[in-house]
């Protein structure tokens, strides 16, 4: 006979490792009403507790964590000079001989572009392009965001419906075949797609989608094909498990809330679980599992999977208009910001080239970020030929 | 603590040099509120993340104008509620009327640092005497959010072998808590 230990003990575990079955619940709830499993319950998990708490408290950083956390506060009235400022100076001074030089030397280029008069930030913003669909015979369709419209196919028949920003899909067409369709979004814009199963793909600035007009019942897979950055809200199938196909990886779900972010311009690909389960796997053939707040990141140099622990929601962001970055690189961010605002930032500075930062801009213009980049990270911008610079 | 806080919030309502004010403030509960956190949403980054957007809140919203005595019990309940949020939204099975009876070890009034200080020795002794297996596989489930799976591959051991050592470890660590959590039912 097993001690009531012995029988609780199973279930504990599993309850701790976010593993425990519908039928597991009701049975440890159903112990949980006797005293006695209540006090081994109490013990275990007060144990567990308390040396993750231990452990945890010891491995944070108070002073990184501040840093974070007033990086993203509106002070009020007066800005108050920073470390950062103060540091920069001393710096500056002692490069400045060898500033001096570098002027000199490159001069006669820079100068020649540099004589024409400031210009503003609205002047490097690019002219417009279009949202583009590839429909299945190659016609190329520009969507108007600006107003309503049907896509038709070539027999003419409708297969999707445009309203401003979004295009949804799910006519009962009865394909035989898979007829698909691309769409590709360009800098400065974002677009919403509702696939022919209910599935939701926000697009994000820069990316292209191969989808099929619709799914048919016969295939095996849902299979989609992506580059870019796109927020997947997929429709729950079991007999039809979605795949997303990108040049280095391949997330495989059943239905689930996740970011896939994979720029073909970007050395490393992301995936960030919001809700459910997913299966990550890169070309390469490693796989790994996620769940939620779990991020996958598969880095083309190493070429190996790695799973680490985020706050996904922070990774979806964008999706509502939010820019937030957790520990990225200057160059991505600076890259990301290209895409939001339809700009061309070329960084001349040299600091802050290795670390990894983070930053929340919320839903602030182009101005206010640049004068955030100025205060926080200590770099200036001006506008020169339609182009952002940084220095 | 206590007096600490108060201090603090006074110069943040007056406004004189609130910033450095605020700091103090984050310094003094940051890692309290996220252990407080991390009881609820059991993830590292979760619960530093919870954290951070409540003292963001605290101060665009200047709330610290609603307090009426401390800063400490609206830090706290923020952060609580914005854990079982997150949990609730995740689906995670959270049994919040009996794991209370855990939660009393972290309410405000209980930050006492020599007491933290000296549990924190006393808890990591206990670890030391466990067996070098056991030992491995509760440090890899515990503080690293390991499976069971992971922790058998890296081990080369079944699966089954890690259950075995794992409960093992929580049953002897257990009976070092067992006293600390009786004591904190009397008080």
């Amino acid at each position: 006979m097993l001690t009531k230990e012995e029988n609780i003990l199973p279930l504990i575990t599993a309850y701790l490792n976010k593993e425990l079955s519908h039928e597991e619940q009701t049975a440890l709830e159903e112990m949980l009403r006797e005293e006695e499993y209540e006090k081994i319950f109490l013990e275990h998990v007060g144990t567990y507790r308390n040396y993750r708490q231990l452990h945890f408290a010891d491995t944070v950083n108070v002073e990184d964590a501040w840093g974070k956390t007033s990086s993203q506060l509106n002070w009020p009235l007066q800005r108050e000079e920073k470390t950062i400022t103060s540091y920069r100076f001393s710096f500056n001074r002692t490069l400045k001989y060898a500033a001096i030089l570098i002027v000199i030397m490159t001069g006669a280029y820079f100068l020649q572009p540099y004589f024409t008069e400031d210009q503003t930030l609205e002047n490097a913003v690019k002219d417009e392009n279009a949202v583009i669909i590839t429909l299945a015979d190659g016609r190329k369709k520009i969507i108007n965001t600006g107003a309503d419209d049907v896509l038709k196919n070539s027999k003419g028949l409708t297969i999707g419906r445009q309203h401003g920003n979004s295009l949804a899909y799910g006519e009962n067409l009865n394909s035989q075949t898979i007829q698909f369709n691309t769409i590709s979004v360009p800098y400065g814009k974002k677009f919403t797609l509702y696939l022919s199963d209910g599935t939701r793909v926000d697009l994000n600035a820069g990316s292209t989608l191969k989808y099929p007009e619709e799914f048919i019942k016969t295939a095996q897979n849902r299979e989609v094909y992506f580059s870019g950055e796109a927020y997947f809200e997929v429709s729950k199938d079991d007999a039809h498990p979605f795949l997303v196909h990108s040049n280095t990886m391949e997330v495989k779900v059943l239905g689930t809330h996740f970011n896939f972010r994979s720029y073909t311009e970007e050395k490393s690909a992301a995936v960030a679980l919001l809700e459910g389960a997913v299966e990550v796997k890169s070309k390469t053939g490693s796989t790994i599992k996620l769940k939620p707040d779990e991020m996958g990141i598969l880095n083309e140099d190493d070429n190996g999977l790695i799973k680490q622990e985020v706050y996904a929601e922070n990774y979806a962001a964008w999706v509502e208009g939010r820019l937030i970055f957790r520990k990225v690189p200057l160059d991505l961010i600076l890259k990301a910001l290209e895409r939001h605002f339809n700009v061309e930032i070329e960084n001349r500075s040299k600091i802050l080239k290795k670390s990894l930062l983070n930053a929340n801009f919320g839903n602030d213009n182009l101005e206010q970020v640049m004068i955030y980049l100025q205060d926080d990270f200590g770099l200036k911008y001006k506008v020169k030929n339609k182009k952002i610079i940084l220095y | 603590m206590q007096l600490n806080d108060k201090l603090i919030l006074e110069k943040l309502k007056n406004g004189e040099d609130s910033r450095s004010a605020f700091k103090e403030l984050f310094e003094l509960y940051y890692v309290p509120l996220a252990s407080y956190s991390l009881k609820f949403c059991n993830s590292y980054i979760a619960a530093e993340d919870i954290v951070q957007e409540v003292f963001i809140k605290f101060w665009d919203q200047q709330l610290y104008f609603k307090c009426p005595e401390t800063a400490g019990p609206y830090l706290f309940r923020a952060v609580k509620n914005n854990s079982l949020k997150l949990i609730q939204r995740h689906k995670t099975i959270y049994f919040e009327s009996v794991e209370n009876q855990i939660n009393l070890v972290y309410d405000e009034d209980f930050i006492d640092e020599q007491s933290v200080e000296a549990k924190k020795i006393k808890l990591y002794q206990e670890i030391e005497l466990l067996p070098a297996k056991g030992q491995e596989v509760f440090k890899a489930i515990a503080f690293h959010n390991k499976t069971y799976n992971e922790v058998a591959i890296e081990l080369n051991i079944s699966i089954n072998t890690v259950k075995t050592h794992y409960s093992r470890s929580l049953k002897q660590l257990r009976t070092a808590l067992y006293l600390l959590i009786l004591f904190l039912f009397i008080k």
